[in-house]
């Protein structure tokens, strides 16, 4: 009788608790750490759209408040404050400093709210869960793709690998998603050339290791964000041409920056796998609603880290929020 | 009363010859161990590649000889390039007005520095050390850390070159030549050693210490300008990343190329000349040679060792001349 | 020799906070004359001439070149007027080359560049004018101390000065620099200059100056032909009358047997080139020696070479350890020697820390437990001590040094040392800059060191200060000692033998 008394009261509270799920309202306090660039304006949107698209099916309603530091950690500190004041369900970040941060996470913690980090993980305190771009992933795929379309060519691959600075935990993943997927695929790379992530270097060395290597025909970059300095080397040393030209140099990039995306279009680019906006702001929503439920949102060790999408100069007119093509 | 007395043969040579040697030792390296490093095209390409180094050098070697330091000129170079593209990008304005918004830019924010070092009494390195972090801010702002373009005829002068030789490196021969004329030649520059030696004599002598101390930050300021103009006509776009470390790289070529750090001491033209090439050279080099990215800041920083340790051999024995004064 | 001065300052009047420095102090000078300027240290000649450079500024009194009154309230002001000063610390660019140096307050220049031909034409000229043949495109700083002093005085020459000043510009020369000094400012006699020669050297006036001004506490007590007195005379007049001297400690003894403790330090036969010769001298527990002389009779230099500061070229020193006479080196010496330097703010605190700091410097090993770090208590209790023993007056011991009077600075210095327990003391002029009362403290402490058993070496410019506290005296001059006198000596005696004859030198460097 005990047991069957228990599994009553168990089967109403769940049944009045599965109820409070359904129609559950929760408010998210979003601190960005600056809104200047498109990229945030295109996050923001996604996750303002994602949060209907999966809210409703899991009968969430997500409310917003959104506010700004310009670039002071100590503004965030105080908006972050804030929101904790005002009893949001849930805050999010952006951490302009990932050594400050912590102080807001222990707030929140304080106050009984979880603390979901964006994009920018925090080095202190841990927080509820993070959420950010898969950097290996992003290599991986891509020099994988990039295999796969040097074999379809009949090209053997014979790669200069441009580096980011090696103190940058993303730039260390991806060089190391690289190599991987370059020995599986039958690539070599011949040269790596550290850049530091600096576009003079990207642009020197470039330079350099086309001298020094007049074998290479390929090239992968650890981010397109100074595309123009890798244009540049190019066109010093008359190589810059899009696909199906003969001097063409066969070209892998991370990130689709919006720097990159004409160049795609126009074929310079073979192939990239993004720094994919509207994916993380998707992750972001399911890490939230998760959360918001009690449930555990299944994050690896480093995060629950969304991955880029892979876009070639076929896709990248159709392809689906693409923030580096849409967002100006 | 001196310390352990290195190899007599190492010491006497370094001593002697200095650097140069270490540095031809270490270009005799690389053009051996790699193809094409000795090749015209190469050693085209490193002086152009050396070019904006060599402007904010020479103007920073000036600086140092007054006995001052600036550390800002990166965030100098940064901040008046942004001004040039920003005001081309939004406001139509042509490429040459655009330039000497960007050179008048760099003299002011240099009168900046030098009111600060002059008016207030502040340590020139702690003075610069605050302009750097507040002038970078400012661009950053300004930028929305994010890529500044430039327009497309523009960026194309970023190849430009008469004849052999790219228009970069005559620019940079140009300024070297002069501010070594100024320097040996003219009475700004002559003062600027007597500052250098000592300002209390200098005053003494009826220099007017203050007003040199302040236009040597101006005529700084408007070269790291123009070194940073260069630098984002080579790379075809300014970017976050423009000028940071470049103090310390404007520095290290100073210091490498034998001027030193007390001020009233060196020849411009060699110096400058010889540490740009030298940094240069390994940089370029260790590309060529495919090295592991990891020991570039291994080699570098080597290389400043054995710079500085030779430097200080030198000074040692010049110490053992001076007279000691008797007691009375 | 013109009847009227061709300069004259008059009823010259300065003071900083707490201390007059020139009291009506008056100076004349002569075309073509070298008019020397002399007194002890701290009597007020350098802050005249400064007053005349144009570097300080007078707060009563005129000044007048050719009849005329001139107001010289910069160095640019005093150049306008024809009146270049050669400092002691010479003011050249060490970096830059003769010519350069020569022209360093106004380079040349022709259509915005340096006229190099002409400063090196220029240059040479009056290298030449000074007998010298220096290349003109030669650092500074490979000079010896004599050529700098040439290109320094070039440089004042340039401008064609009508008053040369000369501060002290013998100290850092070889005898045959000395020579060519002279025969330049012969040469300057000749243009007609009005040359001061300030110089603590009596035999050089005799030598190259044609009259000399004696000052002494901040007022000119005498001025005369040089061919009018003698050099007892000058001395006489620089020391002043020592009368009433309040003597500490115990009453002096007749003769000068060193006789009474036992042996603590016994020196034979030191010397060093140029500077000391054959130098003798015992010191026995309990005493207090007075090493007596002018300045530059190497009163300093022997201190430094009997701890090791400076290398000796021979002579044999022997240490009392256990009762027993050992030899021992200078630098091993040091050990057991407190030193109390001449330049307290120089070389003797470090200003900005703490007394406290200051004090346990010396003693700091004494203070550490087994992990070798400072134990708070330790040092509190030895700093306490100190101060209270020396009765070192200020806030307290964490307070900076460089913010306590003269008087108590000078105890830090003393407390410091007193601290290693030393036997022997170094008092290199302790009074100097100090008033009466603060004088009278040091001195007490000295004499309080002495009655304990401790063996004090003192070297003071105020014979006063010597004699109220030596038992006996050491004469020295130009680096031997002359003589050997017993503490009741007295100060016309002790006068007198610091004066001798300057025919008898020692030297033929």
């Amino acid at each position: 009788m005990h047991l069957q008394k228990k599994l009553v009261v168990a089967f109403l509270l769940s049944a009045i608790l599965g109820g409070e799920a359904a129609a559950k309202d929760i408010t998210i306090g979003f601190s960005w750490n600056q809104k200047e660039s498109s990229l945030e304006t295109a996050w923001e949107d996604y996750l303002k759209s994602e949060a209907k698209a999966q809210g409703e099916p899991a009968g969430v309603t997500i409310k917003w408040i959104f506010n700004v530091a310009n670039g002071d950690p100590a503004r965030q500190a105080a908006n972050i404050e804030d929101l904790i004041n005002k009893g949001v369900d849930i805050v999010m970040a952006r951490a302009e400093d990932s050594a400050a941060i912590s102080a807001s996470i222990k707030a929140a913690k304080a106050a009984n709210i979880p603390f979901i980090t964006f994009d920018r993980a925090s080095t202190g305190a841990k927080p509820t869960a993070h959420v950010g771009g898969d950097s290996y992933d992003q290599a991986f795929v891509a020099g994988a793709a990039f295999a796969e379309l040097l074999k379809s060519k009949g090209v053997t691959g014979k790669c200069i690998e441009l580096q980011g600075a090696l103190t940058d935990v993303n730039a260390v993943n991806r060089s190391k998603g690289w190599n991987e997927a370059a020995s599986k695929g039958g690539i070599m790379t011949v040269i790596q050339v550290p850049t530091e992530w600096n576009p003079e270097l990207f642009r020197s060395g470039l330079t350099n290791a086309l001298k020094a290597k007049p074998e290479a025909n390929c090239v992968f970059a650890a981010s397109d964000f100074a595309y123009t300095a890798i244009q540049a080397a190019l066109e010093g040393a008359g190589r810059y041409a899009p696909t199906g030209d003969a001097k063409h140099v066969w070209l892998a990039t991370n990130d689709l920056l919006p720097a990159a995306v004409k160049p795609m279009e126009e074929g310079y680019i073979d192939v990239s796998d993004t720094w994919d906006a509207y994916r993380q702001a998707k992750e972001a929503i399911r890490v939230a609603i998760a959360v918001a439920k009690g449930e555990d949102p299944k994050c690896a060790a480093d995060g629950c880290l969304a991955k880029g999408r892979l876009v070639t100069p076929q896709t990248i007119g159709t392809i689906d929020n693409l923030w580096s093509r849409d967002y100006k | 009363m001196n310390p352990a007395k290195p190899p007599l043969i190492v010491s006497a040579v370094l001593s002697r010859y200095g650097f140069p040697i270490v540095l031809a030792s270490v270009f005799v390296f690389f053009s051996v161990a790699t193809r094409s490093f000795l090749t015209l095209a190469n050693l085209d390409d490193m002086a152009h590649d050396m070019s904006p180094l060599i402007v904010i050098s020479a103007a920073e070697a000036l600086v140092v000889m007054s006995g001052k330091l600036d550390i800002s000129v990166g965030s100098v170079a940064f901040l008046s390039a942004s001004l040039a593209s920003l005001a081309m990008r939004d406001y139509g304005v042509d490429p040459i007005a655009a330039l000497l918004i960007a050179l008048a830019a760099g003299g002011l924010l240099g009168a900046v520095n030098g009111a600060i070092v002059v008016a207030l009494r502040v340590n020139a390195l702690i003075a610069t050390l605050g302009t750097m972090i507040m002038f970078r801010g400012v661009a950053l702002e300004l930028t929305d850390a994010g890529l500044v373009p430039l327009p497309e005829k523009v960026r194309l002068l970023g190849n430009l070159s008469i004849g052999p030789l790219f228009v970069d490196i005559v620019v940079a021969a140009v300024v070297l030549i002069t501010l070594d004329v100024v320097h040996r030649r003219t009475r700004f520059g002559r003062q600027i050693m007597a500052v250098g030696n000592s300002e209390a004599v200098a005053s003494d002598l009826g220099i007017p210490v203050r007003s040199v101390i302040f236009r040597n930050f101006v005529l700084c300021g408007a070269l790291a300008a123009l070194g940073g103009v260069l630098t984002t006509l080579q790379v075809g776009a300014v970017t976050a990343y423009l000028g940071s470390g470049l103090e310390f790289n404007a520095v290290a070529v100073v210091v490498v190329g034998g001027i030193s750090l007390f001020g009233g001491r060196g020849n411009l033209l060699y110096s400058v000349a010889l540490g740009a090439l030298t940094f240069e050279t390994i940089r370029t080099g260790l590309n060529y040679y495919g090295a592991n990215p990891y020991s570039y800041r291994l080699v570098g920083g080597a290389v400043i060792f054995i710079a500085m340790y030779a430097d200080a051999l030198k000074r040692g024995r010049l110490g053992q001349n001076r007279n000691v004064l008797m007691r009375g | 020799m013109t009847a009227e001065p061709f300069l004259r300052m008059d009823g010259v009047s300065k003071r900083y906070p707490g201390v007059v420095v020139l009291h009506e102090a008056s100076l004349e000078a002569y075309r073509g004359e070298a008019m020397a300027l002399m007194g002890a240290n701290g009597a007020g000649k350098s802050t005249l001439m400064n007053v005349l450079g144009g570097l300080a500024t007078k707060e009563s009194g005129a000044i007048f070149i050719d009849g005329q009154p001139v107001s010289l309230r910069s160095p640019r002001e005093a150049a306008a007027n024809g009146v270049a000063f050669v400092h002691q610390e010479l003011s050249l660019l060490p970096t830059m080359t003769v010519a350069e140096n020569v022209h360093a307050d106004e380079f040349p220049v022709r259509g915005g560049l340096l006229a190099p031909e002409i400063m090196r034409r220029r240059t040479t000229e009056l290298l030449a004018r000074l007998g010298s043949k220096l290349p003109t495109d030669i650092r500074v700083e490979n000079l010896s101390a004599g050529d700098r002093q040439i290109v320094e005085i070039a440089r004042a020459l340039r401008r064609r000065p009508r008053v040369v000043i000369f501060d002290e510009p013998t100290s850092s020369l070889t005898a045959w620099e000395k020579t060519r000094l002279f025969e330049v400012i012969a040469g300057l006699k000749r243009d007609r200059a009005a040359i001061i020669y300030i110089t603590h050297f009596i035999d050089e006036i005799f030598a190259t100056c044609e009259r000399v001004t004696v000052m002494r506490n901040g007022r000119t007590v005498a001025s005369a032909a040089t061919d009018t007195v003698t050099s007892r005379d000058v001395v006489h007049l620089m020391l002043g009358e020592t009368d009433n001297i309040v003597r500490l400690g115990k009453t002096p003894a007749g003769d000068a047997a060193d006789d009474g403790g036992d042996v603590v330090l016994q020196v034979k036969d030191l010397s060093r080139a140029n500077v000391l010769k054959n130098v003798d001298l015992t010191l026995r527990t309990g005493e207090i020696v007075g090493l007596w002389g002018l300045l530059g009779s190497g009163r300093t230099e022997l201190l430094r070479a009997l701890i090791g500061l400076d290398a000796i070229d021979q002579g044999e020193l022997c240490w009392s350890r256990n009762g027993e006479l050992l030899s021992i080196t200078p630098r091993e010496l040091r050990r057991f020697v407190g030193f109390v330097t001449e330049d307290r703010r120089g070389d003797g605190l470090f200003l900005p820390l703490s007394v406290e700091t200051n004090i346990a410097l010396p003693s700091l090993p004494a203070l550490t437990n087994w992990l070798r770090l400072i134990v708070g208590k330790k040092l509190a209790r030895l700093v306490h001590g100190m101060m209270e023993r020396l009765r070192i007056k200020g806030s307290g011991p964490k307070q900076p040094v460089g913010t306590l009077s003269g008087g108590n600075q000078q105890k830090v210095v003393l407390a410091r040392w007193l601290a290693t327990n030393p036997r022997l003391l170094f008092l290199d002029e302790p009074t100097r800059g100090l008033d009466v009362s603060a004088k009278t403290e040091i001195l007490k402490l000295a004499v309080e060191f002495a009655l304990a058993g401790g063996t004090i070496l003192i070297v003071s410019s105020a014979l006063e200060d010597l004699m109220r506290v030596s038992d006996r005296y050491l004469v020295i001059s130009r680096g031997s000692i002359v003589a050997k006198l017993p503490g009741a000596t007295t100060a016309d005696e002790l006068k007198h033998a610091v004066s001798d004859d300057s025919s008898r030198s020692e030297f033929r460097p």
